[in-house]
């Protein structure tokens, strides 16, 4: 009988046995119908039925179990973009929960651990202006290559990272204060805005939402810009007025409620209290990377602030941003109530800071938020004065995030998925090449006037534009301004092919060779300590364990392991990477690598 | 071969910059080995299909359906405002209105308008207590709910789970199509039922089977949520590879036309492909299909950005009806005659330009497209004036028209197109369990939705509370609209008291011209409409057996 086939009639009647013990055959199969039926009743759930099931703890109390691997993978996983071997076992030396977590957290601390310097000086430095028509075309050619090795430069900061949330954070950040790569179009502006994320990826929400409002790349991308009262005349612009409240601070309704937290009229009127910011300029070089300037009746223009009383959420006064957003921050204020109807008995900041908790949850712990640890976080985010870095620590030690049914049940964003597949699988790419400046063709016609640039980084382009956005995750270039929905939406027909292909074709070194995107099994397998005089049967476990959240059942686990021992010829196990080569890909295209 | 082989082989392949995963091939396709059950789908009893385009972002439809006679139009929009060469000519019908200039392809599909057409124009389309939100304004038209209701559901998708009670099967049968399918990454709301999914995204037609993998291990039972979200993507990979391999295998019709190079243009190129294979097969097995084009978030340099979007969007409508036309019929079926077109956005925008864009507004035109539309404007030219403005729900916006409740617009689109074939009844009871109820949510405290008239089918039946109604039957009034007499015909099923009362469009009755016993069998009255100010009313006959109620327009 051949391996393969035995397995399977083993597994089966494992299976018979668990479900039907003694009864007939025909029994076994009913029972297995139902179960199928049940599993079906359960497979499609769009919402799933609320909070993960099982025995959870709704607050913030400490984890007290054991430490174990499995929670130590789990809190690696959940904080960043794959977990190699190696990452697990120098965290693993940290011996403590509360060593790993200080050390996922420590990039707080910019003093010590400082943001990654820009690796080129046209990422910080504005161009010139260009005239006419061929020119404006190459710098837009130029600005679309620059803006992709951005993005490249960016992915390899996920991969290079050490223990650390850091890039996670970023990441939940650009889809948070969400602005998009193609309508900011500056390569520069683009940079600012993706470091001024990573400053404050633990840092002060307050002072980030502060930041963030007179950025330049939020400035073009929601009309901050175009936004001013001239001569008495208003042209304001309510873009960003509103999504500053839907998306960014408040949300529509107050937590648990169908209260609305803010009206049309609040819109109108911050929106003019938010008038006359103007970019920090895009000709000359910036007053600071990350500030846009405020025009403030020195540069001939006195009157692109309206100086008028707005009336806000029930507050009147010669408002301006940083009013505004005090305003927000205080929200909900009961005297006066605004707007009426929001229940009693609420802290000043829990509007927003629920909702900037509710994103953290569902970033780190289950798509669908439980209010109870929700509202716990929101109430130490107030006792922090918005400080984001306690409330991580908290969650981060929680048991509730160490509860068994929280283990595995995110689904991967394309981000996190290629990730793991890079970090845990190996893959090997060349150094990142900043080119500075980024270079013309040579082999291009010189008599061409329109220049075709070169790609210095094919093999991350392939991810960052040919996985990552084919999986409908373009890194900084989320698909509107509320970002990119995930749960669910992050597995879908549309995208799920591109995924597999992706594993596929990286794990078979399957890519053309111009994009020198590698994968060596011998290495994959080294990973793990002792490999080489390993069981097959233990190497493949402690690989399932690096890449996998789940216990694989013996059907699964058993064609792994027959994958693994393709050339077992002799009862004495040699490592093989012949059979690596087949237990990888295999092991990747399992939907429980879709999950972490 | 065995999936060792495929994965030992192992496939080299070539990689172009501009398509990068998505060229794999030859990639070989594993069954999962499950036994296939009994089909649940394709039970419709007609071949009609929808496609719905969503303008995401908020269309401006003072600049997509232009008032340009009216002087408040100018006023308000004095950088922003059309005239002349920004415009097409004026509808022949409707000298009041013309086309952004962009839209040429829409207008020819226009024709004369006048009920011949095949574009019919919604003014005005809206719904009260509206949200100026992106994306509580995109849920509500997705979901169907009234703005103060929350649901996780979308209307196609309950309309579909109606229809197809035991989707998804425990196992999907091979050669399945999908129920719906959306051109994009992420499944819209829209489709979304409470089983789950009812259709499925597509990122264009694929090109290769997809890999399947191993033998799966059962999910618990009583599973924990890992396992719940365990068994979502096994269903997706399980959908992905069959519903990729039913479309591979399909013998692919041809486009007859070149269409433009638009993303819309050639995902609508792709549907039509669709559609008439699948006529050439077992008639149309997805009869919803999703395509989005934005954004119309105009706050900004509108001028230049909706002159791009209303350009592309009705080079690619022309040139998807024109290729629907020209493949004439299959297997007997009429392909231009079978689907229908629909577009939606979450809300039009302020009147009131901001200096080189608009903000968000409220209500807007629509479109409806086919062969198969009664062409013309339905509906008066949205209401400029300052006061109209100032009294508007939300101050400075349109107010919309109740008759063109968005939830009017899906009722006449079930009534009238997708559910015609089975009998009324039961298309009534469809609509209100989509619409107003069923056994899980409530979406509406309506329980009135109107069915417009439409399309040629003119199955114009009111859709209320009594669909058992049987027989009593209340017809359009004409002349409609009305000045001055216009006759109300109806049946009476059974004899009884009957009241015929007429209602402004704010629910308060003006006339009851009727109000009296009256005999089983036609019936009708001639009402004089002449004292009545301009709008739309409501004529409502109530009777023993039921209630029924029709919209009718008074223009002097």
């Amino acid at each position: 009988m051949e391996r393969r086939t035995f397995l399977k009639s083993a597994g089966a009647s494992t299976l018979a046995g668990a479900l039907g013990g003694s009864l007939g055959v025909g029994s076994v199969v009913a029972t297995l119908k139902s179960s199928t039926a049940r599993a079906n009743q359960l497979r499609h759930s769009s919402i799933p039925a609320g909070q993960p099931r099982g025995s959870l703890s709704a607050d913030l109390s400490p984890y007290t179990g054991s430490w174990g691997d499995v929670q130590l993978r789990h809190v690696l996983r959940r904080t960043m973009f794959g977990v190699p071997e190696s990452q697990f076992l120098a965290a693993q030396a940290l011996g403590s929960m509360d060593a790993v977590v200080n050390q996922l957290l420590a990039c707080q601390d910019l003093t010590t651990v400082p943001l990654p310097t820009a690796p080129a000086s046209w990422l910080t430095t504005f161009p010139s202006e260009v005239t006419g028509t061929t020119a404006q075309m190459n710098r837009t050619r130029l600005q679309a290559m620059e803006r992709q090795q951005i993005e490249n430069w960016w992915f390899d900061q996920m991969v290079q990272e050490n223990l650390s949330i850091r890039q996670r954070l970023t990441l939940m950040w650009t889809n948070h204060f969400v602005t998009g790569s193609l309508t900011v179009l500056s390569p520069q502006i683009v940079f600012a805005y993706l470091m001024l994320s990573m400053q404050y990826a633990l840092g002060n929400f307050k002072d980030f939402a502060y930041h963030m409002s007179i950025s330049d790349a939020m400035l073009l991308y929601l009309n901050g810009n175009q936004n001013y009262y001239i001569n008495g005349k208003s042209s304001a612009n309510e873009n960003y007025a509103r999504e500053l409240m839907e998306l960014f601070t408040l949300g529509i309704l107050f937590p648990g409620t169908n209260v609305p937290n803010y009206t049309e009229t609040d819109i109108q009127n911050s929106a003019l209290a938010l008038t006359g910011w103007q970019l920090s300029n895009y000709k000359q070089p910036p007053v600071s990377p990350f500030q846009g300037i405020l025009w403030d009746g020195t540069n001939g223009n006195p009157n692109w602030h309206n100086t008028g009383t707005k009336t806000f959420l029930g507050q009147s006064g010669n408002f301006a941003l940083t009013d505004i957003l005090a305003i927000i921050f205080q929200q909900p204020t009961y005297s006066p109530a605004s707007p009426a109807g929001i229940p009693t008995g609420y802290p000043s900041g829990y509007t927003s800071a629920y909702w900037v908790s509710q994103k953290l949850y569902q970033e780190f712990v289950y798509y669908v938020p439980n209010t109870s640890v929700v509202d716990a976080m929101a109430r130490l985010l107030i006792q922090n004065n918005f400080e984001i870095a306690p409330v991580m620590q908290a969650l981060l030690t929680s048991a509730h995030f160490y509860d068994a049914s929280v283990i595995g049940a995110q689904l991967k964003s394309p981000a996190i998925f290629a990730g793991s597949l890079v970090r845990e699988f190996g893959l090997t790419y060349p150094a990142f090449n900043p080119e500075d400046p980024p270079q013309k063709d040579p082999s291009q016609d010189p008599t061409q006037v329109v220049v075709t640039y070169v790609d210095p980084n094919p093999a991350l382009s392939l991810i960052t534009y040919g996985v990552l956005n084919v999986e409908g995750q373009e890194l900084l270039n989320p698909p509107n301004v509320k970002g990119w929905p995930g749960g669910h939406n992050w597995v879908s027909t549309g995208t799920f092919q591109a995924r597999e292909a992706s594993s596929y074709a990286s794990l078979n070194n399957a890519f053309s060779k111009g994009y020198s995107l590698s994968f060596d099994p011998s290495a994959y397998g080294m990973q793990v300590p002792n490999a080489t005089s390993s069981t097959a049967a233990a190497l493949g476990q402690a690989l399932e364990n690096m890449s996998l959240a789940f216990t694989l059942g013996p059907l699964e686990s058993g064609d792994l392991l027959s994958d693994l021992e393709v050339d077992y010829k002799d009862p004495t196990y040699q490592f093989d990477p012949n059979g690596l080569k087949l237990f990888a890909p295999a092991l990747a295209l399992l939907p429980e690598f879709q999950l972490f | 071969m065995k999936r060792r082989e495929f994965l030992k082989n192992g496939i080299k392949i070539g990689v172009a910059a501009n398509a990068l995963p998505v060229m794999l091939g030859g990639l070989p396709v594993r069954a999962l080995g499950r036994s296939p059950l009994r089909s649940v789908l394709s039970n419709s009893t007609n071949n009609n299909v929808l496609v719905i385009i969503q303008l995401q972002g908020g269309n401006d439809g003072l600049n997509c359906v232009v008032p340009f006679t009216d002087p408040n139009y100018a006023s308000l929009r004095p950088t922003l405002g059309l005239s002349g060469t920004a415009l097409t000519s004026p509808l022949p019908d409707h000298s009041s209105l013309a086309l952004h200039a962009g839209m040429e392809g829409i207008l020819s599909l226009y024709g004369n308008g006048g009920g011949n057409g095949n574009v019919a124009i919604l003014q005005n389309v809206g719904y009260p207590n509206p949200i100026l939100s992106h994306f509580r304004g995109t849920d509500i038209w997705n979901t169907a709910t009234d703005s103060n209701i929350y649901a996780s559901t979308g209307w196609v998708g309950r309309m579909l789970f109606g229809q197809n009670p035991g989707y998804p099967p425990a196992s999907i049968p091979t050669g399945s199509w999908p129920l719906a399918i959306e051109f994009g990454s992420f499944l819209s709301n829209l489709f979304l039922a409470n089983s789950g999914g009812m259709g499925i995204t597509l990122s264009k037609l694929p090109t290769q089977a997809n890999p399947t993998g191993l033998n799966y291990d059962p999910i618990p039972a009583n599973p924990t949520t890992q396992y719940t979200e365990l068994q979502y993507v096994r269903t997706i990979q399980e959908e992905t590879q069959i519903y990729t391999q039913t479309l591979l295998d399909i013998a692919v019709k041809k486009n007859n036309v070149t269409y433009p190079t638009s993303t819309l243009a050639m995902q609508l190129a792709q549907i039509a492909q669709l559609i008439a294979s699948g006529f050439s097969q077992t008639g149309s097995p997805t009869k919803l299909y999703l395509v989005t084009q934005g954004s119309y978030d105009t706050h900004s340099n509108e001028i230049t950005t909706q002159a791009n979007l209303l350009t592309d969007l009705s080079a690619a409508v022309a040139a998807f009806q024109a290729d629907l036309e020209a493949f004439g019929a299959i297997n007997g079926i009429n392909v231009a005659d079978s689907v229908a077109m629909l577009t939606y956005s979450e809300f039009g925008r302020r009147p009131k330009e901001n200096g080189s864009g608009t903000d968000h507004g409220t209500a807007a035109p629509h479109f409806i497209i086919g062969t198969q539309v009664k062409g013309m404007v339905y509906g008066s030219d949205p209401k400029l004036d300052a006061a109209s403005l100032a009294g508007a729900e939300v101050t400075g916006n349109l107010t919309f028209d109740p008759l063109h409740d968005f939830r009017n617009v899906y009722a006449t689109v079930m009534n009238e197109w997708l559910l015609v074939g089975q009998n009324q009844s039961q298309i009534n009871a469809d609509i209100l369990s989509v619409l107003t109820q069923d056994s899980n949510t409530m979406y509406s405290t309506n329980s009135n939705w109107q069915s417009l008239g439409i399309f040629k089918t003119a199955q114009t039946q009111y859709v209320g509370s009594n669909p058992n109604a049987t027989g009593l039957m209340l017809l359009p009034n004409y002349p409609n609209p009305a000045s001055g007499r216009t006759v109300i015909p109806y049946t009476l099923d059974v004899a009884g008291p009957v009241e015929l009362g007429i209602f402004t469009s704010a629910g308060v009755e003006v006339e009851r011209p009727v109000d009296s016993w009256q005999s089983a069998g036609n019936q009708q009255i001639s009402f004089d409409a002449s004292t009545l100010a301009n709008g739309t009313y409501f004529y409502r006959l109530t009777t023993s057996s039921g209630t029924v109620t029709r919209p009718m327009v008074v223009e002097h």
